[in-house]
């Protein structure tokens, strides 16, 4: 589903929020890092976050944030109480507040989220917890299937050893 | 049956009691829907309850712990194997705390025995119209072997419209509004 590509662009030094300069940390599976800014595991954030560029936190982050058009990375170390919208959000570490995708939320099988998800496409590895609700976000034109992860379930994969399928008669 | 016509809605209100499932949710996104994931195991309140529990509080403890909005209503509950890994007062409980989120369009899918000891506690999902995907769960929890009259007589919310025998004794439950 989504290429975990090695973006050499992401060792470079990138301009943080907090105007410092960070190296982007190799640890973070950022599916879109491409000149992200980031938000280092020391910072915290109080307050609203907005911009028009990829973000990685790695961080603790309150309030809101908005990255209309754009992805958002929460890293395995970040740890986000807010509302959050962005093109695309991935989700490796914590989550309270509600979710909101314009293309598609994914939340890893480290990432933890308590709130509700709006989104045309949601992916949750095996291991993810979640607790909320997820609408397929009714003003978007949806897919007919959403791409499944490589963990989980689909007509095609219903050979994978510890999964069966079950014929329901209801 | 549980999914003959949700095409024709508009709009698709769907509890699984269950951490959440990447094939219930690949199912709805054809749908415009909204599901609500409820993990009663991850609360120990309701898989260990403690003795002097009633249905009350345990009403209570579900409301807060679901945080359904009030103007909900739900067209498909999915409850697995959920209603047999809690006690009989917790189930009341639940039931009671459900009545406000179902109508006379809701229908209920779960799992039941009928001799069977135990279940094993899988981790469920829809995969198409006729099936599921079924993944069991290291942890196995306790299992209640509620009979389907003591079902009935406790979970009032929905009653059993048709029960199919599976194998080993147990029973795939279709239901609806009492």
């Amino acid at each position: 589903m989504f290429e975990k590509r090695k973006d050499s662009s992401a060792e470079e030094p990138v301009i943080g929020q907090t105007g410092k300069f960070h190296s982007a940390p190799p640890p973070v599976d950022a599916f879109n890092t491409r000149s992200a800014a980031v938000i280092g595991s020391t910072i915290k954030i109080k307050g609203e976050v907005t911009g028009a560029e990829n973000l990685v936190i790695e961080g603790k982050v309150e309030g809101s944030i908005e990255l209309t058009g754009h992805d958002l990375t929460i890293g395995p170390a970040g740890r986000v109480i807010a509302d959050l919208t962005a093109k695309t959000v991935k989700v490796e570490g914590q989550i309270t507040g509600d979710v909101t995708g314009s293309e598609k939320v994914i939340i890893t099988r480290s990432g933890r989220v308590l709130g509700n998800i709006v989104a045309p496409r949601v992916t949750l590895e095996d291991g993810a917890k979640f607790k909320g609700s997820i609408d397929m976000d009714p003003g978007v034109e949806v897919p007919a299937i959403a791409v499944a992860s490589e963990h989980s379930s689909s007509t095609s994969k219903v050979d994978v050893v510890d999964e069966k399928r079950t014929r329901s008669s209801a | 049956m549980l999914l003959e016509g949700i095409e024709d809605r508009e709009r698709l209100f769907v509890l699984d009691v269950g951490s959440g499932s990447q094939s219930t949710v690949d199912f709805f996104s054809q749908y415009n829907a909204r599901i609500h994931f409820v993990d009663l195991f991850s609360n120990e309140l309701f898989v260990c309850p403690p003795e002097e529990i009633d249905e009350e509080s345990a009403c209570l403890s579900f409301i807060e712990y679901m945080g359904l909005p009030a103007e909900v209503t739900f067209d498909i509950c999915l409850f697995w194997d959920a209603l047999h890994r809690i006690d009989l007062v917790v189930l009341q409980g639940l039931s009671r705390a459900l009545c406000p989120h179902v109508d006379g369009r809701t229908l209920g899918y779960g799992f039941g025995t009928l001799y069977a000891q135990t279940l094993e506690h899988c981790r469920y999902g829809i995969c198409d119209q006729d099936h599921l995907t079924v993944r069991p769960v290291e942890a196995q929890g306790r299992f209640y072997a509620h009979t389907q009259q003591q079902l009935s007589e406790y979970f009032t919310s929905l009653t059993i419209q048709r029960a199919t025998l599976l194998r080993e004794g147990r029973l795939e439950l279709l239901l609806c509004e009492s």
